[in-house]
């Protein structure tokens, strides 16, 4: 019997190496580069997987729609230039971006819309600086990355959102912040803006609590956190004047199954930030549903003026997932239309003239999703508006906006 | 008392990992470094249970029992028994062994990458917490936990003192060679071991999956505690990883909860430090860990 035990490790081992380059093939398939010089090869830094997926996967879809749009484009213009897109997953991983920018480097692919967060950008910025690629990010905020370099970002850094934060909090009567935020630099950078912004408002934010973005059980961080809240009701603020502030991605669906169990922390307040603005992870969680509700929670993010192209955006992508997307899925979609007519523009798919071109191009393109584009001198976008979002029986709802020009705010029902 | 709920689920889960680390390890000399991956082979099969089938978590027990099992057979019959003939070193068990989780990675993204796609479920950082119960008015997974490791405990002395299989099974340990003079299959305890270590690490990651972000690459984050409470156990008594996994489980809440109230808060992101600590000072100050003092107790009795 036992002469027959190698072949069946053989076969098993055989059916295991098939599955795997299964799959490798079709990776391999999906990633076939045009090299013809009228091919405009767009690369995708986004996340399908890890604590930024659901915002990846609108930005994906978004990507893909502005691809198709750009050939009909293209079409039209009866031009022989044709768009195709790779796209890769980081896992919102900066380990794993710099993998795939190094992939997409070797395909010869150096025209990149990405990657999701400020982590995976600051540890990407250099290779893309040193290789002469263009990054267009959707959704990177953190102030750190604020510098004139190759990387463009179509939203605010995040002193803009630390400030709305802190308007919000003073409008709505706050006196107290205990943040609670990821340990990296987008969690870093927001967590300073809102404090800088907050305590020049006359409030008051305690140290808080920092936290790994590896954890994966929060007994500890929710216990400490109820000890903050308690302090300071102990010290004589009501729990109307205290409000928890929560800097984080998709992980804060776990934070909320662990603070629920806490009656201090369901009492007050709970803010969050564009990281977990209508992230569709809470809302598919009946614990973190049940407590967002209760402590009414309120994240903002960046907004995009209705116009028909996002509701171009917003009818393609509600048939495919059923919900709104992320107002990174416009900055996603503008993100190829850039690219595609600064190429039209410089009849040159070359990064370094595309870099170049690319403010003189967003000046004049009218027709974008998040509205006139004009960057800022580290070449982020220079001002926009913010949405407010809330969590209600039917999932996430737009509870208000902010406008910028006017510092004041708007709120709606349900 | 939450704080001491939550730190009672994660020691007795870690218990739970330990027994399986350490049984492997008291048997056949390797320190198994692919442990932890096959409890996250048991937290997919409870996502598959939950999501896919509709069913509660804890129904995945059994599959998670049988599949990780099955792995942990297959890694040591088709893999380190096969070494093990060909080299009396230890080094290349232990990088068979590193192999092995690395591939056990890749088989898991793959099995999440297939849940998400094929049936659109959350299949990376996901948390079935939501589908526990209450058991007098307490998170099953607190009851069920303790329960497991009690029954394990029980089990564990009931099958290797009572049973003929224990006899010779410990006796499997104490000297091999004499053992099979004595006409014991010695590689047929191995291979029961390996199965019953594999099938530990699927019921733990069953458990895990109610109370942890699931993600395939969990195990690597996992092993470190794991091991520590291995070590600090004595890492060849069975009994002593138990006591190890509940020191290091309680220690990484408990002690990080204690340090940041009295240091400060920036502390809480430096947890993971906390295993690498105990597995420092154990092998330096004890390297026999509890077990000697087990062992000594036991003497008494």
């Amino acid at each position: 019997m036992n002469k027959f035990y190698p072949i069946i490790a053989g076969i098993i081992i055989v059916i295991i190496a098939s599955s795997l380059a299964f799959y490798s093939q079709q990776d391999a398939s999906e990633m076939s580069v045009d090299t013809s010089p009228n091919a405009i090869t767009i690369g995708a830094l986004l996340p399908a997987t890890g604590d930024l997926a659901s915002h990846g996967s609108d930005s994906n879809l978004a990507v893909q729609l502005a691809v198709e749009d750009f050939n009909k484009h293209l079409i039209a213009l009866d031009s022989d230039y044709s768009m195709e897109l790779i796209v890769e997953d980081t896992q919102t991983d900066p380990v794993v971006a710099l993998e795939k920018i190094q992939s997409l480097n070797s395909k010869g692919i150096s025209l990149i819309v990405g990657t999701q967060t400020s982590a995976e950008l600051n540890n990407i910025k250099s290779y893309a600086d040193s290789n002469g690629m263009l990054l267009i990010s959707p959704s990177s905020t953190s102030p750190k990355l604020a510098i004139d370099d190759n990387i463009y970002r179509l939203i605010p850094d995040d002193t803009k959102q630390g400030k709305v934060l802190a308007e919000l909090f003073v409008y709505d009567g706050i006196k107290v912040i205990v943040p609670i935020y990821r340990g990296d630099v987008w969690g870093d950078g927001l967590y300073e803006s809102t404090l800088d912004s907050f305590v020049s408002l006359g409030g008051t934010v305690d140290p808080g609590i920092r936290y790994s973005p590896e954890v994966t059980v929060f007994s500890s961080e929710a216990s400490l956190l109820d000890g903050i809240v308690s302090n300071y009701v102990q010290d004589g603020y009501t729990n109307d004047e205290i409000a928890v502030l929560v800097i984080g991605f998709s992980e804060v669906v776990h934070l909320f199954n662990f603070v629920g169990s806490y009656d201090n922390l369901r009492n007050v307040s709970w803010y969050g930030s564009d990281g977990s603005s209508n992230d569709d992870a809470i809302t598919s969680d009946k614990i973190a549903t049940a407590f967002a509700t209760d402590v009414g929670l309120v994240t903002t993010q960046f907004s995009a003026p209705d116009s028909p192209t996002v509701q171009h955006i917003n009818q393609a992508l509600i048939e495919q997932t059923g919900s709104i997307p992320n107002a990174y899925a416009y900055s996603a979609y503008d993100a190829v239309w850039l690219i595609g007519n600064a190429v039209l523009e410089t009849g040159s798919t070359d990064s370094a003239v595309i870099i170049s071109a690319l403010p003189d191009v967003a000046a004049t393109y009218d027709d974008g999703a998040i509205g006139k584009i004009t960057f800022n001198d580290a070449g982020d976008l220079a001002i926009s508006n913010y949405a407010l979002w809330s969590i209600g029986e039917d999932g996430w709802y737009l509870h208000g906006y902010y406008h910028v020009s006017e510092n004041a705010f708007d709120f709606y029902d349900e | 008392m939450i704080i001491l709920v939550d730190a009672a689920i994660y020691a007795t889960i870690l218990s739970i990992l330990c027994v399986g680390l350490t049984l492997t390890y008291k048997i056949t000399n390797v320190p198994n470094f692919a442990h932890t991956s096959f409890a996250i082979l048991g937290m997919y099969m409870a996502l598959i249970v939950t999501k896919i089938f509709d069913a509660n978590p804890y129904l995945a027990i059994p599959m998670a029992f049988v599949v990780s099992g099955a792995t942990s057979l297959f890694l040591y019959y088709f893999v380190l028994r096969i070494l093990q003939k060909r080299t009396k070193s230890f080094l290349p068990l232990i990088v068979a062994t590193l192999s092995f989780d690395i591939f056990m990675i890749g088989i898991l993204n793959i099995l999440a990458d297939t849940i998400t796609s094929e049936f659109q479920v959350i299949s990376r950082d996901f948390t079935l917490r939501s589908h526990d119960i209450l058991i007098f008015d307490m998170p099953a997974i607190l009851i069920l936990s303790l329960a497991a490791t009690a029954c394990l405990v029980l089990g564990l002395y009931y099958m290797l003192y009572k049973t003929k299989f224990g006899i010779k099974m410990r006796c499997s340990i104490e000297n091999t060679s004499l053992a099979q003079i004595y006409c014991i299959n010695t590689q047929r305890v191995f291979c029961v071991s390996w199965f019953l270590s594999g099938g530990l690490g699927g019921t733990a990651g069953v458990f895990l999956a109610v109370w942890f972000q699931g993600d395939p690459g969990l195990s690597v984050l996992l092993l470190p505690s794991v091991f520590a409470g291995s070590i600090v156990g004595g890492f060849t008594s069975i009994y002593g990883s138990i006591v190890g996994g509940l020191v290091i489980g309680f220690s990484e809440i408990l002690v990080t909860d204690l340090l940041a109230r009295n240091f400060g808060y920036w502390i809480v992101s430096y947890r993971p430090i906390i295993p690498f600590l105990f597995i420092i000072t154990t092998l330096l100050l004890w390297p026999r860990g509890l077990s000697e003092i087990i062992k000594k107790v036991q003497e008494r009795i």
